[in-house]
């Protein structure tokens, strides 16, 4: 299961993302006891966002969602447990980050941390350049800010 | 002469005059019992007796004028001299009671004369043993003084040595203070002094402190700005790596 849930939360990097994910979810368990005899696909025709509803009627069509409606919300709450699981990583930076970069960065926590994570990211300017990173309770400030800092407190 | 002794004059006076009458009525008392016996003899004829009445009453008239006359001047003379007598006595009593008065008076002017004189040996004595006492007095006052003068040289000595002494002690306690004050106001300007250097040392730093912020943030600013989008992103991941060494992931 976890498989799938991974598949189907596999476009979710940012907080961002997730937060609108899992908005997505709220509204899909809405529709998911009312007219039953049609498919749940169909039902959120229109009410959340498209490329979500094509995956739910992929879903359907391989079977993989249950069809009584009562399954179908354990699927949806243990999907929305399995989003909410996924550690979180802070990160402030000096720039607005382009959708690659953010792509690329979450590429990296995969190949060098081998972990599934959702960034948190914030933009302040001040730390110049570089990142102040929090993740599971710890911290470090490996901006430019702090640097400059450094080499002044020396002056 | 007093009014006492003219009273005693006329109460003797009135006293003789009384004495005179009553020797008168005993002498006529004696001649009527005289002519009684008489009468007894001579019984003779009314005629006689008439005539002898009339004779003996002439006779006894002129006789007792006569008589009467004669007590009269008798009693004059008597009188006279016992006036004389009288008076001779009272000259005498009075020489004797001048005398008396003379004498004493001359005692009671000797008394006086003695009281006086007792009066001036006590009062000089008096005064002697006064003028002695005053003598002694004074000598004593004089002692006294002397002792007095003693203590009060004494007393002035030793208030001037306490005086001294305290003086000296009050100059020592004085230099020790003011030593004290100008040791607490070096110390106190010392202090302010170090303190301004402080408070000076301090201005700087925090002069120096945000000229150091200025000129941060000017360079964050400035370096910011000139840094491209991909050094940003490169930094990014530098930053990424660190992390991962330093076990933050």
């Amino acid at each position: 299961m976890e498989e799938i849930f991974e598949k189907l939360s596999e476009k979710i990097i940012t907080e961002e993302d997730l937060v609108f994910f899992l908005d997505q979810l709220s509204i899909v368990r809405k529709f998911l006891f009312s007219q039953t005899h049609i498919p749940l696909s169909e039902r959120l025709k229109s009410k959340i966002d498209e490329k979500l509803r094509k995956e739910i009627e992929k879903l359907e069509k391989e079977k993989i969602l249950p069809s009584s409606p009562e399954d179908q919300s354990s699927f949806f709450k243990g999907l929305e447990n399995f989003l909410l699981k996924i550690p979180k990583v802070k990160l402030e930076i000096a720039f607005e980050p382009s959708e690659e970069f953010i792509s690329k960065v979450k590429e990296w926590f995969k190949e060098k941390i081998k972990k599934r994570v959702i960034l948190d990211i914030s933009v302040n300017p001040k730390i110049v350049g570089g990142a102040k990173i929090e993740f599971q309770g710890k911290w470090k400030d490996f901006s430019l800010e702090k640097e400059m800092e450094k080499l002044y407190g020396r002056i | 002469m007093e009014l006492g002794e003219i009273l005693i004059f006329i109460s003797l006076g009135v006293g003789f005059l009384v004495i005179v009458l009553l020797l008168i009525d005993i002498y006529v008392s004696r001649k009527k019992e005289e002519e009684k016996e008489r009468e007894i003899s001579l019984k003779f004829s009314e005629d006689f007796w008439k005539k002898l009445e009339g004779m003996i009453e002439e006779e006894t008239k002129k006789t007792v004028i006569e008589v009467e006359k004669k007590i009269l001047e008798d009693l004059i003379n008597e009188q006279k001299k016992q006036i004389s007598t009288f008076r001779k006595k009272l000259e005498e009593i009075a020489e004797e009671e001048k005398r008396g008065v003379s004498a004493f008076y001359q005692k009671l002017e000797e008394k006086r004369e003695n009281f006086e004189t007792a009066m001036r040996r006590e009062t000089l004595e008096f005064v002697q043993s006064i003028l002695k006492e005053k003598g002694l007095i004074l000598k004593e006052i004089r002692e006294v003084n002397l002792s007095l003068m003693k203590e009060k040289d004494e007393i002035l000595k030793e208030v001037k040595r306490n005086g001294e002494k305290l003086i000296e002690e009050l100059n020592k306690k004085f230099s020790q203070v003011l030593d004290s004050f100008s040791e607490i106001i070096k110390k106190k300007i010392s202090e302010a002094e170090t303190s301004i250097e402080n408070y000076k040392k301090e201005k700087l730093k925090e002069i120096d402190k945000e000229v150091y912020r200025m000129i941060v943030d000017v360079s964050k600013k400035i370096i910011g700005r000139t840094i491209d989008i991909s050094t940003h992103e490169k930094l990014v991941m530098d930053a990424l790596e660190k992390a991962k060494k330093e076990r933050i992931f």
